[in-house]
């Protein structure tokens, strides 16, 4: 009797009593040759299906784990639907930063233009000076505001909120602060012109709490890589460079920072969440396996 | 999920949920916790362990499964590879911290009344005490098999093994087990006779 063909045969009738198809029975007597070796086989087989199929997890852990899955479920499409919406916004900032130039050129275009046909107007009207429509009074620019402080105070908060969690953040928080982050596209750099060290700040002070939250919560990484990404991408549009150090760019922005604290740099954060020194290398190359195009191969040889 | 048409049916569920779709993460959920549990259960004997390590699992699903694709892999295999990781990875830090002791006593049975309720235990402390004295290949194989329900073919998937490696491994595993459960006083209980003779 050959072992290859016995062990077929078990697993045949394994699968057909697992499949409700055959009865151990019916499965001995489809191979009365084997029958001899099969039936306590069979019989430790199904001891074993029935012994774990009794076992249930409790309906409260079943509930508050379904609860938690859902709810980071929409928790993580919200953040992807704000991130994708900001890489909208982000193509727009960036065809702006290409033709800046032409941009300005036509701008400058149309000034002369409304200068020429403003002065021919006043030149036709006999030249009164200091009237409600002369030239001067109509390109007079409007004060520079300052950015939206609660633009600013609610990625303050959002960051906060982050540290306040300590090892138990959410990806609700995390969602709250690109949300925040997403607001400050609205304020057009030339508006938080005062306020750049500020905003500045703001974002490095965020993206550091992100960086912390990784080392603490590897499971966050995929979530957090993207919420950086936006920091990244939003003071892109203000001109910062979070990869660089703040001394970079602080030549640029001279306006002393509120806080007085040195962000530290923000190191790159890898695409694939590892647990680091827990990961058994033979077994699982990756924690969170990526696409199953390369199925692990590094179990134990069986004995 | 042995027939084409569940194959899918899970296809469209796992598609669903990637896009998305609360009604199919729920699902998918549904059909899966218990049986990630029942696996974790199996490999740790712990029912803390399953039930903290079940929850991480889902976590990581929901993390991955943007990056999840149908190429060799069904999503079961997929996500019994994530489960398996959890428990090595466990196990690690219980191998650097000490290990806990097994907290087989809470482990919830589905059973009709007390007495059944105690002997579903006692046979199942027995199992598990058994498979755990299996190698780890032939563990795991027994675990998928029997607890997480894979087929031979999604078991295979999981541990990145051919079928025909699996069902050796199998036989091995069920023969030991047989050969160990055989020596303790309780080899089988009346209620699996009763089975086999319906």
């Amino acid at each position: 009797m050959s072992a290859r063909r016995l062990e077929e045969i078990f697993e045949e009738c394994v699968t057909a009593y697992l499949e409700g198809r055959r009865s151990i029975q019916e499965s001995l007597q489809l191979y009365p040759a084997y029958a001899f070796e099969l039936a306590p086989l069979l019989r430790t087989a199904v001891q074993l299906n029935e012994s774990f199929s009794k076992v249930e997890p409790p309906a409260h852990v079943q509930e508050r784990v379904r609860h938690r899955f859902l709810s980071d479920a929409r928790a993580r499409r919200q953040v992807r639907s704000l991130t994708h919406g900001h890489r909208r916004a982000g193509f727009i900032a960036g065809l702006w930063q290409g033709h800046r130039f032409g941009f300005a050129a036509a701008a400058g275009a149309v000034a002369v233009l409304v200068v020429a046909v403003g002065s021919v107007a006043m030149l036709s009207n006999g030249g009164r000076a200091g009237g409600p429509d002369t030239v001067e009074n109509i390109t007079a620019a409007p004060a520079t505001q300052r950015a939206t402080p609660p633009t600013v105070t609610n990625i303050r908060a959002s960051t906060s909120n982050i540290r306040d969690r300590g090892q138990a953040v959410q990806p609700s928080d995390i969602a709250e602060l690109v949300s925040a982050t997403f607001n400050l596209t609205a304020v057009s750099p030339d508006e938080v012109q005062g306020s750049r060290a500020e905003v500045e700040q703001a974002l490095r002070d965020a993206d550091s709490a992100l960086t912390e939250v990784i080392g603490q919560q590897p499971e966050l990484a995929g979530q957090i890589q993207d919420a950086k990404d936006t920091l990244r991408d939003v003071a892109s549009g203000f001109g910062f460079d979070l990869n660089a150090s703040p001394a970079a760019t602080s030549a640029a922005t001279p306006t002393p920072v509120e806080t007085g604290e040195t962000p530290e740099p923000t190191p790159q954060v890898t695409e694939e969440p590892t647990e680091g020194p827990t990961v058994e290398p033979t077994v699982a190359p990756a924690e969170t396996p990526v696409p199953t195009t390369t199925p692990e191969r590094g179990l134990p040889a069986d004995g | 999920m042995s027939s084409t048409g569940d194959a899918q049916d899970e296809r469209q569920l796992v598609d669903s949920a990637k896009a998305g779709d609360e009604r199919a993460l729920s699902e998918l959920y549904s059909t899966y916790f218990p049986r990630v549990y029942r696996y974790i259960l199996a490999r740790t004997g712990n029912s803390h362990d399953a039930e903290d390590l079940s929850e991480e699992v889902f976590m990581r699903v929901l993390e991955a499964l943007d990056r999840f694709q149908w190429r060799e892999a069904p999503f079961s295999a997929w996500l019994f590879r994530i489960a398996h990781n959890a428990v090595i990875s466990q196990r690690r830090k219980e191998n650097a911290r000490g290990r806990s002791a097994p907290l087989l006593d809470g482990i919830p049975v589905d059973s009709a009344g007390p007495e059944e309720l105690v002997e579903h235990r006692l046979v199942l402390n027995e199992v598990m005490a058994a498979a755990a004295k299996l190698p780890e290949a032939q563990r795991q194989v027994i675990t998928l098999r029997f607890s997480a329900g894979l087929s031979v073919a999604e078991t295979a998937k999981a541990m990145g093994k051919g079928e025909g490696n699996v069902k050796v491994i199998q036989h091995k595993a069920i023969a030991k087990l047989r050969e160990m459960m055989g020596q303790a006083p309780r080899k089988r209980t009346p209620r699996v006779y009763e089975r086999e003779k319906a």
